[in-house]
């Protein structure tokens, strides 16, 4: 993966860990939708 | 807000309520990003464009599946919402080539070698109605336009005998009337060939809160409120998907990566 790739997923996946609730999968209180933008 | 947030945002506020649930909602423009993320654990649901579903799917092992497509507008080549495209391959009327078997030897014009509609498409698909010949072994000259318009125009002023084409791009050019749908022959049409999808991970929702998902999108056409925020969205309805109605993209996708091959 290339590093600019690799910048942006740490990125996404820290801002998702932080408001991310621990719930397991049949206890989801919030779920997480992304969009790529390709527009 | 984003465009995408304001696209996206009351929908999204909608199927909340029906899912009894929160959704957090992101934007990205990496492809790697929101597919690594899913794989992690991370995001529950994304919305898709076909190929990037694909390499979900796969890198998964089938834990990432689509629940609903965006189904387009209907066209004047499809008068149904469809979350799908087709290729035509088209000749100019009044050319005599009104038939596959008229067009061994003519001159065939593709969109792009990077074109999946417009090259892998007929590749991987056509073989099949050509005695298993390539399109250079059957056709006698073929060059790339590059585009799907700029394919429409070749065949309009015969600089092309044939030309394969996205449904879409030709209902757009004959919407803004450079060409009338009638000044065409329409030889073939290809299977379906899926759009984007919302999918989910299975790894992260339970199969009650997956059906939630599957149903409120799809439930949208069903009320006042539900066909307003698709108007906003664009869409004309978000329609069942499942992973089987990628095959088809499978096929061609195959095709590209031995082009690819070749190439190399």
């Amino acid at each position: 993966m290339k590093s600019f790739a690799k910048l942006s997923l740490a990125i996404f996946a820290l801002a998702v860990i932080a408001v991310q609730q621990p719930a397991n999968a049949a206890e989801k209180k919030s779920v997480t939708f992304a969009i790529i933008q390709t527009e | 807000m984003s465009v995408l947030g304001q696209r996206w945002g009351k929908t999204l506020k909608y199927v909340s309520k029906k899912i009894g649930a929160d959704i957090n909602f992101y934007t990205t423009t990496s492809y790697a990003s929101v597919v690594e993320a899913m794989l992690g654990g991370f995001v529950d649901i994304g919305k898709l464009g076909p190929k990037i579903y694909l390499v979900a799917n796969d890198k998964s092992k089938g834990q990432i599946v689509p629940v609903v497509a965006t189904a387009r507008q209907p066209t004047i080549f499809y008068p149904k919402p469809c979350a799908c495209y087709f290729g035509t391959l088209a000749t100019k009327k009044g050319s005599g080539l009104t038939s596959i078997k008229s067009l061994k030897g003519k001159v065939l014009a593709l969109v792009d070698p990077g074109s999946t509609s417009g090259n892998a498409l007929p590749r991987a698909l056509f073989p099949d109605l050509i005695g298993g010949k390539t399109l250079e072994q059957y056709f006698g000259r073929i060059f790339y336009s590059g585009s799907h318009s700029a394919s429409v125009r070749a065949v309009a002023t015969g600089k092309a005998d044939a030309g394969f084409i996205s449904e879409s791009t030709f209902a757009r050019v004959i919407g803004k009337g450079e060409v009338k749908k009638e000044d065409f022959n329409y030889l073939w049409r290809s299977p379906k060939v899926p759009i984007d999808v919302v999918s989910v991970n299975k790894n992260t929702l339970s199969p009650e809160m997956i059906n939630k998902i599957r149903d409120a999108f799809h439930g949208m056409t069903k009320t006042d409120e539900g066909r307003k925020l698709l108007k906003e969205t664009g869409y004309a309805a978000f329609t069942l998907a499942e992973d089987s109605t990628f095959d088809t993209l499978r096929k061609i996708l195959e095709a590209k990566k031995k082009l690819k091959k070749k190439k190399g």
